[in-house]
Formats: structure tokens, sequence, C-alpha cells
């Protein structure tokens, strides 16, 4: 027999059900169209406003409805033309023969309105509504005086109006009621209703929080009402596929007339072609039950003294809708009675084959996860038959381990309510207490969700995008903490950074955090990093090695573990109180009060080599790159990356630079030589040895610094590392050979072993559109895991590019080249500077290029006079500066030029050298913002008024060199989008203007995305 | 004979008036050389300086390649085969933006003096392109090589002409242009060198220029009668040439009291032995780290921050960091310790001035075109053992290094003994090169 090949639950794409999406259609405001009498009744005495409201709040909905009465069709429409109205109730009685004429107008002018209608007399409205009076009242109901039934009426209608998108399109289920008595589903459909919202209730708990229990609460099932046979006919085929099941009467037209056989027509129907589906039949006729019996379906006596509890029973139990209930099928007793999907997992591992088969073989597994509204779990079920798998034990492990991947993906891009009974390895991101997360944790819960909507953590074949374990510890707690040992007036006022940590430390944290951070504990199996996440960080784009505390600690099974992450939470907080950042909030005028601190726990991305943990690649990524060489665009971004904790890169040590778009160009990586001076040299991961985590104001306590040559046999080089050969003085990829290792992450960027660039092209550029302004992220990646299991790409951080963000860097809109001494089409760097008083020249008519070396110790003469003055200058000359050829350029080191903090490349029409860009001094530039221009005025590139400049008083001249000290800072602005520089005149000042870099920016979401 | 020269350099100017770097060069080399020329009759009137400065052949050719976008690039290649009298061209391809032919050319002048001293038998050349490989993917570098050398082939041969690395063309460069040479000659043969070691490279490449500039001051010392063994050596610097130079120091027997970096030098009166050299050499090129970081094992040596170690008493000196390290007073210095022998495993570190005091001093000076001409050697060393299909061991390379250092200082003190018995160095090396090609110049005719 054909067996369809088991999906792969490894690659397994869970289809996101958009619970916010159903539900679409609501009924808020309701119109009664009634005599005055009729609705006064209504109103005082059946206080229909509050008993809705009521009825709504006990059964957890929201958005109950407004009522409006209008007593004549012409001041319903007059009133429907000014407010909108989603459901017309009308009266139909005796004597009011009206009602039909007032609801015709009503739908001709509001054809898409519905309109329900209540009566006393069920008979005599049947024949009026059959003769030609379809179409135009929607339901019909009947009134016994009791309000439930305004509740069944919107349920029933909303759910009309949804059911065609949210069942079919999105799978949401359905029960279908086929019944003609008026009398009989008005009394029965508010029954229904309340066991379905009281068990949706009931089921809320797999919502992780309560936002998403709301949301889960829309996924429950709809109601569908047929009055004929053909009219269910219709509804079943229709839905069929996401259908519960059937609860039908036995009498009801069929073919234009009364059919006594009707319902049992309909069972025959569909156990044509369902063996299992649900069907109850239900009359007013007990001997009708046999004949149900005998049609293998169900019975259930309409005038039961008992009808609602039976209805509720049944329901449960043959619509899946309650607790899932395993039954050994031989002995036909229960085995086992599980409320949720945990419960549910646990018990598929105990309970017997044969129980497992019996569910298997109905599809009541997926019908149950259905009806609970976890429909990506049960279309995956519902894909797979009961013939597809070789054996029951195969049955077994594939649900188990699909229930498995489900609970990972579930938890993605929720923020869940820490529960320590309820905490198990699933759950990606938790909130412990009330409070706020803090900015970094924001950001991270924003990445985490935006991961979700973009589909990224399975988009690359054997990579998962995600972010680390994470638990945040609310500013709840750092309140509670605060308040409950009296610290603030002391943080405040203390000054020693180690007094008010001692003081932390000595106090305890409330138990309750204690126990859940135990919880946190039993579960994550890493080293765990503890980082701060002040509230105030991102509305002012805190950099990463911000002025907050970040710890880590080893996680070992020691007992101490509670009480070193304890310490190392309390460390976080009273950092809040330290002198930077006492002196950042000062500078940024924030009161001590306002800054509030979460803590975050994560997990720490990487893995344990001898006796250090640490990731294979950490790095950090922007969306613009302000120094774009060779064919680099800005907006192409750019990335850092290192071997080992990111430490080293924001700490300023060797890293890596790529761009995404040019992963196989590194500047670095140019030639042997510069591989060996220009990469990585050490790196840094954190002590595994639980003694070297100390209490401490340093963050360094227990990161190690590791030579590369001491790290020689870690398996961790051979995803990142090359060797050097000194015989033949090359780079060869990988570590086979003996040899120096230098990381130069060849494996990844030259040889494709690791979609790094590719991941990262995504993450910028969704990154950017999701903020709405230039982006840098960080991340860690560990390459190094178990065969078959996916590398981990751990996104920690994303926050707006505070350069571009703050300061507003255009040349202005007026621009005029004669307002400058300097203006550069290619220009690398990013920012105003105003400070900049000193220009310093090399005079071209003095200029020879076989003088060159002696320029550079003039250079090196006025440059230490500069930075004994610890002031910054403007330095032009022709060629090439820093050239090691002096027939190219000024052949300068670093240090000869260390204070300048604009540097101008100028060719002379006598001395037409090849721009270097800077990339000899490429690594100073950057890291320390330099200005870097490129100009050839002689060819109309660029343009340099050196009539201007020898017209000033110079304050220093010898052969070689001008400097003129400016009474005035000059305006400099740097174009780092689009490389364009100019260097204003003295005096010169800049009228600001208000265009923002986002709106130059391509690739921007549409107005409204966010 | 300032008339001579100006008269020359005038008509060179005029010839080449818009390459100013070539000039230059030529007039370093007239400067020192016609004053020779006068005074032997057998080069005067040949115009013997004017057809050396006129390069036998020059090669500007289109190169054409892909780069990784699909764009099309084009660059300038050259070739510049500026005199075979002695052998086949020899001189590197140099892969950089500002390569024109000026540059080229002057180099190609220099390389022709520089091979002619090592006596070995090749010729001068000097090539390259205006392409920058920095920045460049693996994938550009191939293409650019290949379409290089698509033209280049047609001008070079084991026999003809045989180019080098430079600036921007490593092992891996030469890899590419040699695949494709072999490809459109059908022929596996010796022409290029720095080949890989196990299709055609020679050993010993790293150490040459380390261990020739001991060699050389070696020879020195025997002119005095003196040997090496036991001597008191300061080296400069602590990269390939230094730790080569301190490794053949310590072979000798000599004991070597320092090495140096850009922050300071670490001076240990013990000397500086094997295990101590190995620590240098693990600190250098592995953890590429500070000298300084030589006191955590040894902390009995000292570490002097921000000074160079031309301070330290020593008997001989050997600058092995980079141009201008010594000057003038550096050089007072040595002497007023008793130094009596400077060799230079650097390029120019000496300044003219130090040079001065030490040639007014009379003691033992090899100038770096003749001391570290070890490397260029080795580069003809490989070509031999291409020819010969064989491959040397280390000592058997190690040791026709130390033949070639041993003839390079005889023919310097053949072209530069003074008449009081001063043996002036840079006169003989820059004579000795000159002569050599004269001679065989002048034995081929006008050609």
């Amino acid at each position: 027999m054909y067996k369809k090949p088991l999906p792969d639950l490894r690659n397994h794409e869970f289809e996101e059900v958009a619970f916010s999406e159903l539900m679409q259609n609501r009924i808020n405001k309701i119109l009664i169209v009634c005599s005055n009498y009729d609705y006064y009744m209504l109103e005082e005495d059946g206080r229909i406003d509050e008993r809705i409201f009521n009825e709504y709040t006990e059964l957890n909905l929201r958005y109950p409805p407004n009522f409006i009465h209008a007593n004549s069709a012409k001041r319903a429409i007059k009133l429907m033309a000014e407010v909108k109205i989603d459901l017309v109730i009308t009266w139909l009685d005796v004597g009011n023969y009206n009602a039909f004429e007032t609801s015709k107008e009503i739908k001709r002018a509001f054809p898409e309105v519905p309109i329900a209608a209540l009566s006393f007399y069920s008979s005599e409205l049947r024949s009026k509504l059959q003769k030609g009076n379809k179409g135009i009242i929607d339901f019909v109901f009947h009134w016994n005086g009791n309000v439930d039934i305004f509740l069944a009426i919107i349920k029933l209608t909303e759910d009309r109006m949804n059911a065609k998108r949210d069942i079919n399109q999105i799978g949401v289920k359905a029960i279908l009621l086929v019944e003609d008595s008026l009398k009989f589903y008005s009394r029965y459909l508010p029954i229904i209703y309340k066991i379905l919202l009281k068990q949706t209730h009931a089921f809320m708990s797999e919502g992780l929080n309560e936002h998403r229990s709301m949301m889960l609460m829309r996924g429950r099932p709809k109601i569908l009402l047929a009055t004929t046979y053909e009219e269910g006919l219709e509804l079943f085929e229709k839905y069929k596929s996401n259908l519960l099941g059937v609860i039908s009467d036995v009498n009801y037209f069929k073919d234009g007339k009364r059919d006594p056989e009707a319902g049992f027509e309909f069972l025959k129907y569909v156990r044509s072609s369902q063996r299992y589906f649900p069907f109850l039949i239900q009359s007013s006729d007990n001997t009708n039950e046999k004949r149900a019996l005998e049609l293998k379906g169900k019975f259930l006596y309409k005038h039961s003294e008992t009808l609602g509890r039976d209805l509720k029973n049944y329901i449960n139990k043959y619509f899946s809708f309650g607790d899932f209930e395993f039954w050994d099928p031989e002995q036909m007793k229960i085995l086992r009675v599980v409320k949720n999907l945990s419960e549910f997992q646990k018990a598929l591992k105990t309970v017997t084959k044969e129980s497992i088969a019996y569910h298997a073989k109905r599809s009541e597994y997926s019908k149950w996860l259905k009806s609970r509204a976890l429909f990506p779990l049960a279309n995956l079920f519902s894909n797979v038959e009961f013939d597809d798998f070789e054996d029951v034990e195969q049955i077994r492990e594939f649900l188990i381990e699909a229930i498995r991947i489900y609970s990972i993906y579930r938890s993605r891009g929720v923020i869940v309510k820490f529960d320590k009974e309820k905490y198990d390895e699933y759950l990606g991101f938790a909130r412990i207490g009330e409070g706020s997360l803090g900015g970094k944790g924001r950001g991270l819960a924003f990445i985490d969700s935006f991961l979700k909507r973009h589909k990224l953590f399975r988009k690359y074949e054997d990579v998962s995008i995600t972010i680390p374990r994470t638990v945040v510890i609310s500013t709840e707690v750092f309140d509670e903490f605060i308040e409950q040992h009296d610290l603030i007036r002391f943080a405040a006022n203390s000054n020693d950074d180690e007094e008010i940590l001692n003081k932390f430390i000595s106090k305890s944290l409330p138990q309750w955090v204690l126990d859940d951070v135990q919880a946190f504990l039993n579960i994550v199996k890493r080293p765990i990093a503890v980082r701060s996440s002040s509230v105030l960080e991102d509305s002012h784009f805190q950099p990463f090695a911000g002025v907050f505390a970040t710890y880590m600690i080893p996680n070992t099974n020691n007992n101490d573990m509670l009480e070193m992450l304890s310490n190392a939470i309390k460390s976080v907080m009273a950092s809040a109180f330290f002198q930077a950042s006492k002196a950042y909030l000062k500078t940024t005028a924030h009161s001590i009060e306002e800054d509030k601190m979460a803590v975050i726990l994560q997990e720490l991305t990487g893995k344990k080599y001898s006796d250090i943990y640490y990731p294979n690649i950490s790095g950090v990524a922007r969306s613009i790159n302000f120094y774009p060489i060779g064919n680099e665009k800005p907006n192409e971004g750019i990335a850092n990356i290192a071997l080992g904790l990111g430490e080293i890169i924001v700490g300023g040590g060797h890293s890596l630079r790529f761009s995404p778009y040019h992963p196989k160009k590194v500047l670095q990586l140019s030639s042997t030589d510069s591989t060996l001076r220009d990469t990585q040299k050490y790196f840094y991961g954190l002590d595994l040895d639980p003694k070297s985590y100390k209490v401490s104001t340093s963050e360094s306590i227990n990161k190690k610094k590791v030579t590369m040559r001491q790290a020689k046999n870690h398996p961790s080089l051979k995803f990142v590392a090359s060797t050097y050969d000194l015989q033949n003085n090359i780079i060869r990829p990988g570590v086979l050979h003996d040899g120096i290792r230098v990381v130069t992450f060849d494996n990844v960027l030259k040889y494709d072993t690791f979609p790094l660039p590719e991941i990262l092209k995504d993450l910028l550029h969704i990154g950017q559109r999701e903020m709405r302004n230039p982006i840098e992220i960080e991340f860690a990646v560990n390459l190094d895991v178990p065969k078959g299991q996916p590398r981990i790409f751990s996104f920690l951080q994303i926050r707006p590019i505070i350069e571009s963000v703050v300061t507003n860097n255009e040349l202005p809109a007026d621009f005029n080249i004669d307002d400058t001494i300097i203006y550069s089409e290619s220009a690398l760097g990013n920012g105003t500077y105003d400070y900049i008083r000193n220009f310093v020249y090399v005079k071209p008519e003095t200029f020879n290029p076989a003088n060159t070396r002696q320029i550079a110790s003039a250079v090196e003469k006025i440059n230490k006079k500069f930075s004994q003055q610890d002031e910054q200058y403007i330095l032009v000359g022709p060629g090439r500066w820093g050239s090691s050829d002096p027939w190219l350029g000024i052949p300068v080191i670093w240090a000869q030029i260390s204070s300048a903090k604009i540097i101008v490349e100028a060719g002379l029409n006598n001395f037409r050298i090849d721009p270097s860009q800077g990339t000899h001094f490429f690594q100073n530039l950057t890291s320390f913002n330099v200005g870097y221009f490129t100009i050839n005025p002689f060819m109309e590139d660029g343009f340099f008024d050196l009539d201007y400049l020898n017209k000033q008083e110079a304050c220093h001249e010898d052969e070689y060199l001008r400097h003129i000290c400016f009474k005035d800072p000059l305006t400099i602005i740097i174009e780092g989008k689009n490389n364009k520089a100019a260097i204003y005149k003295s005096g010169f000042k800049i009228i600001k203007h208000q265009e923002s870099l986002e709106n130059s920016i391509n690739d921007l979401p549409p107005e409204g995305f966010m | 004979m300032k008339d001579n020269i100006k008269a020359f350099l005038d008509l060179v100017k005029e010839r080449n008036g818009n390459e100013p770097e070539f000039l230059q060069a030529v007039e370093e080399v007239a400067e020192t050389v016609i004053p020779y020329i006068v005074q032997h009759d057998i080069y005067y009137g040949k115009n013997i300086l004017l057809r050396m400065v006129e390069p036998e052949r020059v090669l500007t050719f289109r190169v054409c390649w892909v780069d990784d976008s699909g764009e099309i690039q084009v660059n300038r290649g050259y070739r510049i085969q500026m005199n075979s009298a002695i052998g086949p061209f020899k001189g590197g391809l140099r892969f950089h933006p500002t390569v024109n032919m000026s540059i080229l050319k002057f180099l190609a002048f220099e390389q022709v003096f520089k091979n002619s001293l090592t006596t070995l038998p090749m010729g001068g050349g000097k090539g390259g392109s205006d392409f920058d490989p920095k920045g460049k993917s693996d994938d550009e570098i191939m293409r650019f090589c290949h379409s290089f050398m698509g033209e280049l082939f047609r001008h070079i041969g084991s026999n003809t002409d045989v180019p080098a690395g430079d600036i921007g063309v490593g092992a891996r460069e030469i890899g590419f242009l040699f695949g494709m040479y072999k490809k459109l000659r059908n022929e596996f043969t010796g022409v290029l060198t720095g080949k890989g070691l196990s299709w055609g490279g020679s050993l010993i490449r790293p150490e040459a220029t380390g261990y020739g500039t001991v060699y050389f001051a070696q020879s020195m010392l025997k002119t005095k009668g003196k040997d090496i063994k036991g001597k008191d050596i300061v080296v400069s610097g602590s990269g390939n040439v230094a730790q080569y130079a301190v490794e053949k120091c310590i072979q000798l027997g000599a004991k070597v009291l320092t090495l140096s970096d850009s922050s300071g030098y670490i001076y240990d009166s013990s000397g500086i032995d094997a295990e101590k050299l190995a620590l240098v050499m693990e600190l250098k090129n592995v953890k590429r780290a500070r000298i300084s970081e030589y006191l955590e094992v040894y902390p009995k040596a000292k570490f002097i921050k921000g000074k160079t170690p031309w301070e330290v008493k020593c008997d001989i000196a050997l600058p092995c960091a980079t141009q201008n390290e010594l000057n003038e007073t550096d050089a007072k210095m040595l002497l007023a310790n008793g130094c009596m022998c400077v060799s230079e495993g650097a390029n120019m570190p000496s300044t003219i001035q130090a040079v001065h005091v030490f040639q007014k001093a009379k003691i033992l000076y090899a100038p770096g075109k003749a001391s570290n001409a070890g490397g260029v050697a080795t580069s003809g060393l490989e070509m031999t053992q291409n020819s010969l299909r064989f491959n040397w061991t280390r000592d058997e390379v190690d040791l026709k290094l130390k033949d070639i250092m041993s003839h390079i200082h005889d023919s310097c003190i053949q072209y530069g003994k003074e008449k009081d018995g001063y043996i002036n160095y840079v006169k003989g090396a820059n004579i000795a090169g000159f002569v050599k090609i004269a001679d065989a110049m002048l034995a081929q005719g006008i050609v």
C-alpha cells in the first residue's frame, strides 16, 4: 500500500494563524427598530445594555456592543447614515406588519447590514418568510423575554459574517446546527454559545500570556445555522474539512417540503464519506434514538430535563472540546485525562499502543487540537494518515516530536509570563514581574517578534536564527527590591561604587523572585549573561558597551548557582547608581528615580572549549557604512566579526571588517602581510571556573583573554581560522597544515560554509525597515553543533544608529561651492564638526615629491604641538598620506598625524597620483571617526580654494607647511550616506533644516507600515 | 667631472622629462659611476651609461578582466626589460594603483645593479600593473592574473625574462600567473620565481636576508683577521630579517644582546640563545605581541621603552628594522661604545649622515644593497634549481647563499678599496654592479 512520506519535522514550517486577523467583522453598534414601548420594556425591564455587558464580562469577552433605538424606518435610515450600524434587530409581531416593510427599506438602503428579527409567534412567521420575503431578514428568533438571545444573535451574526474567511482561509472550526424550529434554536443557541465560550476560556492557558490568550479566544469554534436540508448540505460541503460536527433535527424541509426523514438523510449522506464524523440527532420524538444509533449517529432528546448538561457532555466528548481522554479501546475505559498540550505530550509517552492507534484512526488528535485553536499543530497532524506510519511506536514518536517542535515554535515572538510551575525548555522569552522590560529587553522582544513575522527562524538550511533563551526580570522587581530595603537615598548619596555594590549584595531579592530564578536555573544548561536593561536606554540609544553592567556567570551544577546569579542580578541593579551612570544621567537631564533597571538573564551562545566558553563568531553589523571602500556602497552596510565574546569588537581590538554584499573582498586579508598584521591576535572567553566569578564592579572579572597560540587546540579554530605558511609566505585556508593560526573566517566568507553574509543582509534590510532608521545589530554564532542539528545564529540586540539620528549630517539644499574651502565628492566618514580652528596644508608651490620625507617630519612636529594642546586640525597635502613609497605621497605613520581630525589628499596638476582613500590608516580612521577626503581639483573632481587660504595670515609657516589658526571654528559636514563633504569658510553658518536622513534611505516601508 | 655628470643628466632628463623617480635613480648611480668611467678608458666614450639608462624593451599592454559583479575592468600592464647583458631579465612584478612607467623604470634600473652585484647571471627588469589587489576577492585576483599573463607570456621565458613577486604580488598571485603561463605555453619551466615549495620554489627564502647579512659581516671581519664567534652583537628589529640574523649569529657562536620593535628594545646581557629566540619568534610571529613581553619569561632582561638599541655597547651592529632607524647620533654612540662592524639587514637603515660617520671612522660598514642581497640571491638559486630540475636541501641552499655573500663581498673589495686600504663598501657595491654589466655589454658589441 502506498505510504505518503512523513513530513520532515526538523524543517517543518508551521503555518502561523494570524489570530489578530480573525473575527475582523465585529458587531459594535446594534440598532433596535421597534416601537418606543417595546424598547422601553426592553430597557427598563430587561436592562439590555447592562445585561449584555455583564454577560460579556462573565464570559471574558471583550468589546460589548452598544444599543441604539429607532422607532421607524425613516428614523432608522437617517440614523444609519450618521452612525455605523453593524446589526439591526427588529420585532415581527402580529399587528405590526409594517415591520417587514421597515426591514425592506433598511435592507434596500444598507444591503450589507444584517437584520435579525424577534417574534413571539413563530409559526405564523414561517409562512410569511417563505412568501417572497427571503433575503430581507437574515435571522429570525423567538423572543421569550430572555436577554440571552441577544448574545446568541450577536455571536451567530458575527460568526456568519466571518465564516468564509476565518473557517476556510484560516481554519477555524465550526459546528453546524440544522434546525428549523425557531423556538427551539432560539433556546438552544444561547446554550451552545455559553458552552463554547466557557470551554474556550478553559483552554486559554495555552496562550502563554494574557494577550495571546485573548487572541486565542478569537479562534473559538463558530456556529453555523441552517434551517433546511439543502441549506445544511450546502454549509456542510462548503466547510466540511473544518467542521467539528453536526447537530441536526430530524424533521425539516427538504426539496421544498417538510420531510420527517430529513435528519436521517443528512446523517446518511455524511456517513457515506466520513466514518467517524460526529453527528448528533436531536428530536422531540424519543423513538428516533434507535434509528440514529443504527445509522451510527448519537441521539439527544429535545425535551430532556438536562438538555444543557447533556449537550455539554456531548460536545466535550465528541467534538473533542474538553479535556482529552485517552481510552483503552478493548476495555473501553479511560486511561488518562489531559487538560493541556503539555500534559498531552507527557501522556503520549506512557499510554498504550492500542490507545494511541484508536485515537489516531479517528483523527481525534488533530480534532482536539483544532478545537483548542492550536491550528498549526492540528494542521500538521491532519495532513498525515494512520496508514502513513510503519507502526504505532512511530506514531507515538512523531506526535511527541511534533509537539516538542511546535512548543518551541509557539513560544517564539511571544513574551511569556514567567510561571515557575510551567516554565520549560520550550519557552524562549519570559518575563518575571509586571513592570517594564527596559530598553534592551524591549529590543529583544521586538527582535523575537520580527523574526517570527518575517519567518526568519528557519529561512536558511541548517541554521536557526533566534534570540537566546531569555528571562527579563522586570522593573517591578527592581522597585520592590529598592523599596523593601530602602536603598534609594543611600544609593543616590553614595559616591563609592564599591560601597553601593556591597550594600546591594548584602540585601536579598524578594523570595518569589528567587523562586522564579531557581526555576529558570533548573532549565538552563549554558552559562548565563546577566545584562542591564534600563528604561532610559533606548530613548537615548545607548551604545552596547553602555554605562550599565553586564556580568557573565558559568553554569555549573553547583549549589551556589542561585547565590551567584542573584548576586549578579543585584550587581546589575547596583550599576544603575554607579558613578558612570550618575554622570550619564546628569548629561541627559534625568533624575535618579527615573532610572529603573530591568535585568536580562540570557543563555550565552557558544560552546565550551577546554576551560572557557565562547561563541565561534561574535559580531556587530550596521545597515549604513560611513567608510565604504572599493565598490562598497554606504547603504549596503558593514559588519565586524571576531572569534570569542563580542567585547573585543566594542573594546576596539582587532576584528574582521567585511561588507555583507562583498564578503569575499576583505581589505584586511588583501595580502599575507596585512592578514598577519591586522587580524585577531587574541580573543575573550568566559572562564568556566565558578570561583572566577566574584562580586565586583568590573564586568570583565571572569572574562579570560586567550591568545591564538593558547587556543591552538580548540576545535573552534577549524570554523574560523586559516594557517600562515612561512616557507611559502601564504595564508592557507583552514587548519589542516601546521603553522600560525590566523582568524580570517575564510570558511564562512570565502567558502560559504555558513550563510552569514546573507543572514546579515536580510536582518539589516528588514531591521532598517522595521525601525525606520539605519540600525546596528549585535549577534553571536555557534557553528560547532552536534551533527544533524542546526547551527545557531543568535540575534542579540538591535538599535538605531546614533550618528544618523542625533545629528543631521547633510549639506544644505542651497549648497554653494563658493562658500567652501574644500568640497569633496569622495569623502569617508560621517558627521558635523564645529570645533576645529586649525588648518594645516602642504604648500603646493614648494612641494616636490623628492622631499616628502622632510615634509613628513615637519608634519610630525606640528602634530606633536596639537596633541600636547589636545587640539585637532585639518590636514591637506598632495598624494597618498601614509604611502610607504615616498614618491607617491607623504610617508607619515599614524602617530605622526594622530591629531588630525580631517585629512585631505589633494592631487596636484603635476602630481597626479591614484588616491589611497585612506586605506593606509583604515583602522584608525574608523575607530577615531576621522574624515578622509580625496580631491583632484585640476580635473574638476572636488574643489579647493587655495587663494582663500593663502590670503589668511599664517600663525606658523615653514618651507613646506602653512598653518592657519582661524578665530572661529570652521564648519565641516561629511554626508556619510553619499560620500560628500565640505569644509566651509570661516564665519559661514549653516541654517538648520528639517529633512531627516530616514526619508532618503531606500527601502523604507510604505507609510503606515509601523 | 661635475660637467660630465651634468651634461649626462641633462640628456637623460631631456629624453625622460616626465619621469622624476627614474631621473632621481639615474642621478644617484651617475654620481658614483661617472667618475669611475672617466678614469677607465675602456668605458669612456662608449656611451655605456647612456645605453644602460635606455631599456632594451618596454612593453605596455591592455589587461581586461571581469569583476565579481560582472563589470568589465581595464587595467594597464607593463614589463620593462631593462638590461640582459649578463643573463635573462629578472625582476619583480608590482600590482599597485600607483604603478606607472616612471616608477617601473626606476625600479628596473636599480634591479639591474642589484642583480649584477649578486654575481649570479641575472639581468634586470621590472613589471606590473596599476591593478589594486587591495580589497579584491580571490577570484578577481585570479581572473586578473590570468588575463595579465595572457599577454605577458609572449615576452617571458626561463631563458628570456623571469619575473618574480613584488608589492601586491605574493605567492598567491605567482601561483595564478604561473598556472596561466604553463597552460598557454604547455611547458613547466622556471619562468617565475617565488613559487610554492611543492611546485618549484626554493627553501631558505624567509631566512635568506637575515642569514646573508650575518655572512656578509663574517666576511668583513675576516678582512681584519677577526671572527664573529664570541662577539657581542646588537640587532634592531624583530621581524623575519632580525630573527634569522640572530639565528645565524647564535649558530656561529656570537652573543646577541638586543632585539627591538617600534615600542622599544630589549637588552639581555646574558645573550639571546636559541631558546630565547624561539620565544621571540612565538611572540612576534604567533602572538604578534610586543617585544616587551620577552621580560615576562626572562625577567632578568631589560626593556628600554621608546629607544633604539644603538646605545648598547657592542662589537657588531646589525640594523634589521626599517629605513632611517640609525641616525648620526646613534652612529657616534656606536663608535664610542667600540662598535667595529655594521652590516645592514634592512633597506637603507642608516641615514646619509650616519654612513658618513662610519666611513670617516673607517669602521667596517656594509650598505644594505650589498649585505642584504641574500633575498635576491635565493631568487637566482630558485632559477638554478628549476634549470637543474632538482631541489636542493636546506643545507645546500644555505651553503650556496654563503658562497654568494662571500662573492659579493669579494667584488666590493675589488672595487671599493681606497688607496689607504680602507674598504668603501658603498662605492665597491655600486661599481662592482656596474663593471660586470659594462664588461658584458662591451664584449657583446653595440646591440
